[in-house]
């Protein structure tokens, strides 16, 4: 099943070779091991981000998604697996790479002292190619905060500010760590739409959340991780199975109609839960079709017919909760 | 925004960037009110202090405010060189600031350039105030023909204790330890080292203990200029060596230690100079590597 939505999302391999002058992978990571000490935070990590993609890496906190995403940028050394960020090594890749990536930090303060656009025109001061100060400071929708110092700005005001100065050196490659925590709910849909933009330019994501409606709304691909291991892959909607798992079906029994009334097929699988009937089926639509051509034949509704599938929720939940029972 | 094209990786010329970063830190310094009264107004303040208590002695056969003056600009070297630069640097550091610049393609040497400059010229501004105090408020002689040789061992001062600030920073877990240690370390090496008094009645093993550390050579250096009759070789060639000598040792230590990174709350000494093995192991594995690539 993840092997068919890889090849439906055109995820290329690790291994195949780059075409010359386009490198299809953005990222490429195997077997990554990390350890502080006796401590192993990463226990052999294997994946790839496509170009042009949104990559979201999930998990609880101490999963090891920060240092995963901090050994990418280049922030950490690995103590063993193979690493390579557009074609390059990050522990070696200096200047070059960091000129092409953009790194929104969980948490990185600014000079209190200077103001919006000198820190930003600093920035730029880095890069070879930056983007227009003004257009960057508008793109993050801090143009009325332009001559603001920065130990004026709100808690969203500074995490716009991080995104900024992530993006003036029109990187190819954007790192955003949690980069929603901590807002309200309009902050929230405000940063998702900068993120599409950014995707809609051709810019490969990588982001960490541990918001489901987060990586639901903006991934390609969601890999979740748990106690330093990789416990699933996939996209958002194919997630653990989560597309072809078994359904309900839920239903009142119409007035008048008692449970020895039900077909055959539908009453083998049923049960009762509080007054509801309950059908669990991995096939849905044959079940549906039984079951509304005894309701009509009946001339009757079926109350609160619902058919659900399992959220990104449970399905994350659900993963997280075997990685942690495992010793 | 556009999508992105192939492009020739193309950098800003390295000049630049320092100069950039020059500016840059030197704003900062001004606009924080520590940074400008630490630099700009402490030096010129106990000046006024020392001459108002000492104001009708003479020292070494010269008025106390020519004395004064020469061992306060010496100070104010320490201040904008030593103590701005660790302060600005830990704070820096332990905000993420500088976690945050090390993700970009800035070099770290022109990073350091950049505080070394900043603190060059804010030494600059703070002199040239201790300066003009001491001629126009206590009429002090300055000899014309010795401007090149004090601007000189000014720079020399400054290269040498920003250096040197820098490498501290290694020793100091935090924000709230970067004072007291900035200063812990300078005050008494000042108190030994001639700088607010002659220490003519100090004990033998201890100034030549002082005379292993910078403060002292810097003071003397200038006071040699200020005090000496004109004439008298006023260029002290050791005293400028040796600071050299620290400067080189502290930027050594910098390119091998120093730290991006915030600080995790709270490693004791001990505890710090234990990781300073390991990153050292790290980094020189680390060179190796890369060298063999």
């Amino acid at each position: 099943m993840v092997g068919g939505s890889r090849a439906l999302l055109k995820v290329p391999a690790a291994n195949d070779p780059p075409a010359p002058g386009a490198i299809p992978v953005a990222i490429s990571v195997d077997g990554l091991r990390k350890s502080y000490g006796d401590t192993e935070a990463l226990r052999g990590i294997t994946f790839t981000v496509a170009r042009g993609a949104i990559f979201a890496l999930l998990g609880p906190n101490g999963a090891g998604k920060t240092t995963t995403v901090e050994i990418l940028e280049g922030h950490r050394r690995r103590t063993a697996g193979d690493v390579s960020v557009l074609g390059l090594d990050p522990e070696h890749g200096g200047r070059d790479l960091r000129g092409r990536i953009g790194i929104v930090l969980q948490s990185a303060g600014f000079d209190r002292e200077l103001t919006v656009s000198e820190i930003v025109r600093l920035y730029a001061s880095f890069y070879g190619h930056p983007r227009q100060t003004d257009e960057v400071i508008a793109l993050v929708g801090l143009d009325e905060k332009r001559s603001a110092r920065t130990k004026a700005l709100s808690g969203g005001q500074r995490r716009r500010l991080d995104l900024a100065l992530a993006l003036i050196g029109d990187p190819d490659l954007i790192f955003l760590d949690e980069p929603t925590t901590g807002f309200d709910p309009n902050a929230r849909r405000h940063s998702w739409e900068a993120i599409e933009r950014l995707k809609a330019f051709g810019k490969t994501i990588v982001l960490t959340s541990h918001y489901l409606d987060e990586v639901q709304r903006l991934a390609d691909w969601v890999v979740v991780i748990a106690d330093g291991v990789i416990v699933a892959e996939g996209s958002p909607c194919s997630l653990g199975g989560r597309d072809v798992s078994d359904a309900e079906i839920i239903f009142r029994l119409p007035v008048g109609q008692r449970w020895s009334d039900l077909p055959e097929a539908v009453r083998r699988t049923a049960s009762e839960e509080d007054g509801f009937v309950v059908v669990h089926t991995t096939t849905p639509t044959q079940v549906l079709y039984v079951l509304t051509a005894w309701a009509v034949a009946r001339g009757s509704e079926l109350p609160a017919l619902r058919v659900l599938r399992p959220s990104l929720e449970d399905i994350y939940l659900e993963l997280t909760k075997d990685a942690a029972e495992q010793p | 925004m556009t999508a992105p094209a192939p492009r020739a990786p193309s950098r800003p010329s390295y000049p630049r960037l320092v100069v950039t970063q020059v500016g840059y830190q030197t704003l900062l310094l001004v606009r924080s009110p520590a940074g400008a009264f630490f630099a700009l107004v402490m030096p010129v303040m106990i000046l006024a202090a020392l001459e108002f208590l000492h104001g009708q002695e003479s020292i070494a056969g010269v008025s106390a405010a020519q004395f004064f003056t020469a061992a306060m600009i010496a100070f104010a070297v320490m201040n904008a060189g030593y103590i701005t630069t660790i302060t600005g640097t830990v704070i820096a550091r332990d905000d993420g600031i500088l976690k945050r610049l090390h993700g970009t393609p800035l070099p770290p040497s022109a990073y350091f350039s950049g505080r070394i400059g900043a603190a060059a010229l804010t030494t600059a501004l703070s002199v040239l105030a201790v300066m003009l105090v001491g001629l126009v408020f206590y009429r002090i002689d300055i000899d014309a023909s010795l401007i090149g040789t004090t601007l000189l061992t000014v720079l020399v001062g400054v290269l040498c204790f920003s250096s040197v600030g820098l490498a501290a920073t290694v020793l100091v877990g935090s924000t709230d330890a970067a004072l007291p240690m900035a200063y812990g370390s300078l005050l008494p090496l000042c108190f030994v080292s001639d700088v607010f008094l002659p220490a003519g009645g100090a004990p033998g093993w201890l100034s030549i203990a002082a005379s292993v550390f910078p403060v002292k050579h810097l003071a003397d250096a200038l006071e040699d200029i200020f005090v000496a009759t004109p004439g008298h070789a006023a260029l002290s060639g050791t005293d400028l060596l040796v600071m050299v000598g620290w400067a080189i040792g502290a930027l050594i230590v910098t390119l091998l230690f120093f730290e991006w990174e915030p600080r995790p709350a709270g490693p004791g000494i001990r505890r710090r100079l234990a990781r300073l093995s390991t990153t050292l192991h790290a980094r020189l594995r680390h060179r190796r590597r890369a060298s063999h690539q």
